[in-house]
Order: C-alpha cells, then sequence, then structure tokens
C-alpha cells in the first residue's frame, strides 16, 4: 500500500470512531448501565 | 452547576464540525509531507488528538472521582463514567492509528516498546475502571470503588507521556510538549493545533450527551433548560 493508502485508512477509522461514538452517544438511544 | 442546555450543544456541535473540516483540509492538503516520513506522517494529525483527547478524559475522570468522593453527588460520578468511556475509546483509537503509523513508517504493526507496552496497560486500567462499576448491586458502592480506580489509574499517565524520555524507544519523543523545544513547520503546527481542538470540542460535545444518558439510567433526567416541564393539567367536567 502507498503512503497516502495508510493515511487515507487511518482517516477512515478516525471518521468511522466518531461516528460510531456519536451514534452511540445519541441522546434517547436505549441503553443500559 | 447549572442544566445543560440544548443551545450549548448546537454551538459545540457547529463549532466542532467547522474545526474540524478546516483541520482536515490543513492536514491532508496544506501541510507539508514530513522530510523523513513522507506522507504516511499526516497520520500524525489524527494519532496525536486521539491520544491528548484520551489524556484530558482521564484527568476528568480524576478531578469527577476527588469531586465525587468528597461531595457523594451522582452528578460527579455521571460525568466520570461518561469520559471514561470515551477516553477508552480514545486510548483504543491512538493504538490502531499507532499500528496503521508504524507499518509504513517502521516496518511493523506492533513492538513491545515502552510507550506502547504502558499505553496497553492504561487501556486495560481504564477497562478495568468502567468494569468495576458493575460489580456491586448497590449504585453508590459501585461509584466509590470506581473513583478510586479513577483516582489510582491516573498514576499510569504521566508514566505513558514520560515513557519515550525515561526508557529506550522506538516511539518519537513529544514534539509540542516536549522539554527541549523541538520546533514543528508552521504548517504542521497549524494543523495539528486545530485537530486537537477539533477532538477536543467533539470529546466534550459526547461526554455531555452521555451524561444526560447515565442520568436518565439514574431515574435523575438532568433537565434541559430550554426544555421546561410542562405540568399535566387534567379538568374534570361534570356530565350535564
Amino acid at each position: 500500500m502507498t503512503s497516502w493508502g495508510w493515511v487515507v485508512a487511518g482517516y477512515l477509522l478516525t471518521a468511522g470512531s466518531w461516528a460510531g461514538y456519536l451514534a452511540w452517544s445519541r441522546p434517547g438511544r436505549r441503553t443500559t448501565r | 452547576m447549572t442544566a445543560p442546555s440544548r443551545a450549548t450543544d448546537r454551538v459545540l456541535t457547529v463549532a466542532a464540525a467547522s474545526t474540524s473540516l478546516v483541520a482536515l483540509v490543513m492536514a491532508l492538503a496544506v501541510a507539508p509531507p514530513d522530510a523523513v516520513q513522507g506522507q504516511a506522517q499526516r497520520l500524525m494529525y489524527v494519532h496525536v488528538p486521539a491520544a491528548w483527547l484520551a489524556y484530558a478524559c482521564f484527568a476528568t475522570v480524576l478531578v469527577a472521582s476527588v469531586a465525587y468522593l468528597l461531595t457523594r453527588d451522582l452528578r460527579w460520578d455521571r460525568r466520570a463514567q461518561a469520559a471514561g468511556e470515551l477516553g477508552v475509546g480514545m486510548t483504543a483509537l491512538a493504538i490502531a492509528l499507532g499500528s496503521i503509523w508504524g507499518r509504513p513508517v517502521w516496518g511493523t504493526w506492533w513492538v513491545w516498546d515502552p510507550r506502547l507496552v504502558t499505553t496497553v496497560v492504561l487501556l486495560l486500567v481504564y477497562a478495568g475502571y468502567l468494569s468495576v462499576r458493575g460489580l456491586s448491586d448497590d449504585r453508590g458502592t459501585g461509584a466509590r470503588r470506581a473513583a478510586a480506580v479513577g483516582i489510582l489509574g491516573f498514576v499510569n499517565v504521566p508514566i505513558v507521556h514520560f515513557s519515550v524520555v525515561w526508557w529506550r524507544t522506538l516511539h518519537q519523543p513529544a514534539t509540542v510538549l516536549s522539554p527541549d523545544q523541538t520546533v514543528l513547520d508552521g504548517q504542521m503546527a497549524t494543523a495539528l493545533l486545530l485537530a486537537v481542538v477539533a477532538f477536543t470540542l467533539a470529546g466534550w460535545l459526547v461526554v455531555r450527551r452521555r451524561v444526560r444518558a447515565l442520568a436518565l439510567l439514574d431515574h435523575e433526567p438532568e433537565i434541559l433548560d430550554s426544555e421546561p416541564v410542562r405540568p399535566l393539567v387534567v379538568t374534570a367536567q361534570a356530565q350535564p
């Protein structure tokens, strides 16, 4: 993989992590302690 | 302590999104590639902010845990838990991004290096911090034990940060919070600073949201100040 390939992979992982956390912390989501 | 406001959430959302966008352009297009590492160095603009936010979250856990033990107010415990959850997520992200960065630059996904190992220990300690809450059915006991782990666990943060100074390591030393004042290229420094601000604002937002969700679980809704509770009015009319 090229250097840019690693960069894109890292940025996609970051974006996915934040999207997941935002969805998980969404107000009103049914959750348990 | 004021009630959380939806207006503050909106301001944080706009600020985090716009800062992220500018940081992304700076990091991927404006900042030059590194003289040694080439394009792969651009992973710094997400790896370092993830690690920074993890440190900030664990500092929040420390402060909120001390406040909980002093006041026994569950609002402090919920803040500590929400920050602990994000801190664990950001530590895992920093490790994963470090691994992705290590593959092209070091030639390996993983090495048994002091910085990497101490960071995994940090992750395990705070995963334990979140787990210890569930060991007791009593809410107060769980919160008290978690606060103890949250305070003692913070000892690991300076160990992780200074591991690159104290021990022989493959990981590069700190560039920004460095004792020898290494000079970072101006555009690189701007991109990194913006990314750190973006991560911090987004982290603040999600912790606020999570604190409210946890309050609902405690049956103590931290009611949004923009949403006044309307009293239920029941009118009874006698049949004619």
